[in-house]
């Protein structure tokens, strides 16, 4: 028989009430506490009683009851003397406990504020249901056995087919990003509601069971199961439907594809590598149901759930071969071959790069690394601060430590004392700068466009992570000074022979080497940083971006006939205004990932699909833009056969094997097949993306001036305002049904470099940190040989020595180090700067200017350090030091 | 004898007293909440009886372990013939306070 479970009040209060209480009070006061639990737990519950039981443990936790340990008092009382001994030490020297404590705060303020950013960046993705086994299926594209792309997207057969032949898989959900264009609501009045959205995307039915978003309405397996079906974010609900509930009313997709609300959703978290406001189900989309064999077409982003305990590793080697079991012809048949593999979605964020055309701006894993590289600096130089000052220092407190020794002090004793010490800093620093870091994230995110959340600081791990934090600081910043301190013998330190000029102080200079080696490093980094951006930023892209108006092309009409017949009446209407000097339609512009890409062949390439991405525009597009051509010509509006041309850029050109311009020119690509083209010009390649991603092959193809996502205008005057209000009076009248969506080109362009932007700023301000704390312990440091010399100085005065002299004296131990530091921080920024160089297409160069520059400004900083306490030594009035014996 | 009695020494005193079973910590508090209708934590009821018993009004000796107590043996506490004494005095004199009360009046 099982016996009645035995209740009983909460085991830690219970030890907790063992630990402290007087071993002739235990009896009475443990043993009334239980019965009165045991007797209240009938009476008013369980749970109360805990309560009751936690909340007598802890009135009993006084004086009276409390017994003596098994140590002695005596330790009590020290360590009661050590806490105001330190007070002491840092009420009479505050100058030096200030510049401690400072360092310290402002190093572990720089530390927590980066790990608050890498913590969100690593925790993103994480709370859907099963993160850890759910997967996105991409794949890498080779072609003749070389690597040729790596796709974010694959089949629509892919989801399917995982399902039905690997056990492991439970679910998959597909996204196809496609929503994008025009929507609409009629209102009560009749007029639209419309915007043009490009946050939009197909999706799987289960897309809700498989991704933790949050539905606020709509069953999640219901939402999307059938076609027609729309689900809205709360801000795109917003947008359309002001505060009336949009669900079972109509939205218009395209002016043509009627879609019901189903749900509305809330908006996605900022940590979630997707970011949707409009999900259309699949359904709704022709020949949906002959996806699950096609494996041509691959746009779909694909993600799997597996069963628990399913390893990766294991995942991604039986994914490797998959798709040779379902392509096998076509590989063959190219000489290609597709390997697919998996990334936890947890991964997707920062592991990205590399993808072609994934969503969102993921990748970014090496800045987190640069940072984190970072931060763990910055906090070594500040401990290291605190390790120079105090040793430093030790020699004042040489006296102190000498008496203690006396009056009978152990080893340990005093160790111990140092170690509360550096305890008490550590604590106080990672408190104030907790309080800091709150303060500041808000001015933080406005300053830098940045969006920390301080929430992530109240997580029991960063908690667990700050006393962490301080007990290690404690024991590496307390140990080494209590080791010096313990070491001095105490009759000769009271004789006062400790801390005579010329005694050892090998291992601070070593901490100041390192502490200048590391903030060289950082400033010589700040240095190549913005001179990388600034590099790529004033490379000519080989086009002119200037002065253009892009618009988003309407996708909202009744049928392609209605948009062509608009569109030759908006163009003339351009056209016509004095303000604009070109109009050109094209499939893509400059700042926008090229997306069509296809396998092309020329007669070097006979049997060899070569990729290549296709890009439509119209005749008007090279000029408009001032693209050169090498050879040949553009499209002509006038010749008939250019729907049959092509215009190819120099890397296409000569990806496709053609030695010359020339010679391409009149040349096949495709040849004797239904794609055949002939190459009628040659331009130079532009830049696409920024000056991170290389020039790619790009074939031109003619766009009669119809379909194109983009309206190009060339503006001709600087009165933007004037001229936007006539274009847009223009649309208005032409596209009632669209929303007027436009960027300029030239801000748009530059948009790309945000997230360098960004980087540059951070690493700017905490390179500055750093040095500000390195500078903080030169100062220090300074100040105490300052003190230490005083006499001599004094007498080197009197005796006629000059101030400038005297200054030189004392900075000159310190001009060593800083030049040792310089040496040793050359060939290791080096390093780190090709590193970090390497993930840019186009590198500047290193140069000799940055460690010119850089060695320049930490010399002058250091100077002025040493020399203003130097200086303020030198002028005092020698009288004053000698004074005294 | 120490004249010096607060309020709820008194109290708890007349309970120490008054009380048919054992006297100890937990009964003490349960007695003076079941007649004086408020808690006061057992923490507290220890220090007035250790208080009252420096005074010499009560003495205790370790008492029996019971199995709710976890084992562990009370400390019992009983009036000394001070503490009778010093309860009396405090009686008499109150009660002499008291008749001095003049009577109401209702008669004019």
């Amino acid at each position: 028989m099982k016996s009645p479970k035995v209740k009983s009040p909460p085991k830690w209060a219970n030890r907790f009430l063992e630990w402290y209480c007087a071993t002739h009070l235990v009896d009475e006061i443990q043993g009334d506490l239980l019965e009165a639990f045991h007797y209240r737990s009938e009476e008013v519950g369980d749970t109360k009683a805990r309560w009751w039981f936690v909340w007598d443990v802890i009135r009993f936790f006084k004086p009276s009851s409390i017994g003596k340990r098994s140590y002695n008092s005596n330790q009590i009382a020290m360590l009661r003397n050590y806490l105001v001994v330190s007070y002491r030490n840092f009420r009479s020297q505050k100058g030096y406990g200030f510049i401690n404590l400072s360092g310290l705060i402002v190093g572990i303020t720089a530390c927590l504020l980066i790990t608050l950013h890498v913590l969100e960046e690593i925790t993103y993705d994480n709370f859907h249901p099963k993160a850890n086994g759910t997967y996105r299926v991409v794949m890498d594209m080779y072609g003749q056995g070389e690597l040729k792309t790596k796709s974010a997207p694959v089949y629509p057969a892919v989801g399917p087919g995982l399902l039905a032949d690997f056990p492991e898989v439970e679910m998959y959900t597909r996204i196809l990003p496609f929503g994008e264009g025009v929507y609409s609501v009629k209102q009560a009045d009749g007029s639209l509601v419309r915007f043009n959205e490009s946050k939009a995307v197909i999706a799987d039915e289960n897309f809700f069971q498989m991704f933790g978003f949050m539905l606020l309405d709509g069953n999640p397996e219901k939402v999307l199961s059938k076609a027609q079906q729309v689900v809205l974010s709360q801000t795109a609900a917003k947008r359309y439907f002001g505060n009336q509930n949009p669900v079972g009313e109509i939205v218009v997709f395209r002016g043509t594809e009627e879609y019901t609300v189903t749900g509305v959703f809330e908006d996605f978290p900022k940590n979630s590598h997707m970011d949707f406001e409009l999900i259309t189900s699949l359904k709704s989309l022709d020949g949906f149901e002959e996806w699950p064999s096609n494996w041509g077409w691959y746009d779909f982003y694909t993600f799997i759930k597996t069963s628990d305990g399913v390893d990766q590793a294991f995942l991604d080697e039986k994914l490797s071969t998959y798709l040779d079991g379902k392509k096998a012809e076509f590989y063959a048949e190219r000489n290609v071959r597709e390997v697919m593999w998996t990334q936890k979605i947890g991964d997707i964020h920062l592991h990205s790069s590399g993808l072609s055309w994934d969503m969102g701006e993921n990748g970014g894993g090496e800045q987190i690394y640069f940072l984190s590289v970072i931060a763990a600096l910055i906090l070594l130089i500040a401990w290291v601060n605190y390790v120079n000052l105090a040793t430093a220092r030790a020699i004042k407190r040489a006296k102190e430590v000498g008496i203690r020794k006396v009056v009978g002090a152990q080893k340990s004793n005093l160790v111990m004392q140092f170690l509360v010490e550096s305890f008490l800093y550590n604590a106080m620093a990672v408190l104030v700068s907790l309080l800091l870091v709150i303060a500041l994230v808000p001015v933080i995110n406005s300053a830098m466009g940045l969006g920390l959340n301080r929430a992530l600081l109240y997580g029991p791990e960063v908690l667990i992570g700050l006393s962490l934090l301080i007990l290690v600081g404690a024991l590496i910043t307390g140990f080494y000074p209590a080791m010096v301190l313990t070491s001095f013998k105490p009759a000769s330190v009271l004789k006062g022979q400790v801390g005579k000029a010329g005694k050892k102080i090998g291992f601070r200079q070593v901490l100041v080497v390192f502490q200048f080696t590391a903030s060289i490093t950082l400033i010589l980094g700040t240095f190549l940083v913005v001179k990388q951006l600034n590099y790529m930023r004033s490379q000519d892209l080989g086009l002119n971006i200037e002065q253009t108006l892009v618009l988003r092309s309407p996708s909202s009409s009744r049928g392609g006939a209605d948009l062509n017949q608009r569109l030759g009446l908006f163009r003339s209407d351009l056209e016509a205004m004095p303000e604009v000097s070109g109009f050109a339609i094209s499939g893509n512009v400059p700042g926008v990932e090229n997306f069509g890409i296809g396998g092309v062949t020329s007669k070097y390439f006979p049997n060899e699909f070569r990729d290549c991405y296709r890009v439509s525009v119209d005749d008007q597009f090279m000029e408009l833009f001032e693209i050169d051509f090498i050879a040949g010509r553009s499209f002509s509006a006038d010749m008939a056969t250019d729907t049959a041309a092509v215009v190819l850029n120099e890397v296409a050109m000569k990806h496709l094997g053609f030695k010359s311009a020339e010679e391409a020119l009149g040349e096949k690509i495709n040849p004797n097949t239904n794609g055949e083209r002939t190459i009628i010009g040659v331009v130079k390649s532009y830049h696409q993306a920024t000056l991170k991603e290389e020039l790619d092959p790009v074939t031109f193809l003619y766009n009669r001036r119809w379909g194109g996502r983009f309206y190009s205008v060339k503006l001709r005057s600087d009165d933007y305002a004037g001229s936007m209000e006539k274009i847009e009076a223009s649309w208005d009248e032409i596209y009632p049904d669209n929303p007027f969506d436009y960027f300029f080109l030239d801000e748009f362009f530059d948009r790309q470099y945000k997230a360098d932007e960004q980087f540059n700023a951070v690493f700017i301000g905490f390179a500055g940190l750093a040095i500000f704390v390195a500078c903080l312990g030169l100062f220090g440091l300074v100040s105490f040989t300052a003190e230490q010399a005083k006499k001599e100085i004094g007498i080197r005065k009197v005796l006629g020595a000059s101030a400038n002299k005297l200054v030189l004296l004392l900075a000159r131990d310190y001009v060593l180090l800083i030049l040792a530091a310089i040496i040793l921080a050359f060939p290791l920024s080096y390093y780190l700067m090709r590193e970090w160089l390497n993930g840019f297409a186009y590198q500047t160069q290193i140069g000799v200017d940055i460690f010119v520059f850089g060695g320049m400004v930490i010399s002058m900083v250091a100077f002025v350090t040493v020399s203003v306490k130097s200086y303020h030594a030198a002028n005092s009035n020698p009288i004053k030091a000698l004074r005294e014996e | 004898m120490n004249p010096n009695l607060g309020n709820l020494e008194e109290t708890v005193l007349l309970i120490v007293a008054v009380m048919p079973e054992e006297a100890y910590g937990y009964t003490v508090s349960e007695e003076y909440f079941s007649n004086m209708g408020s808690r006061i934590s057992i923490s507290a009821i220890h220090t007035v009886l250790k208080r009252l018993e420096k005074k010499g009004l009560i003495h205790s000796e370790m008492g029996g372990a019971t199995a709710e107590r976890g084992g562990r043996r009370k400390r019992i506490f009983k009036v000394t013939t001070v503490g009778m004494k010093t309860l009396e005095t405090l009686q008499e004199n109150r009660m002499k306070l008291w008749n001095m009360m003049p009577k109401l009046n209702f008669s004019y």
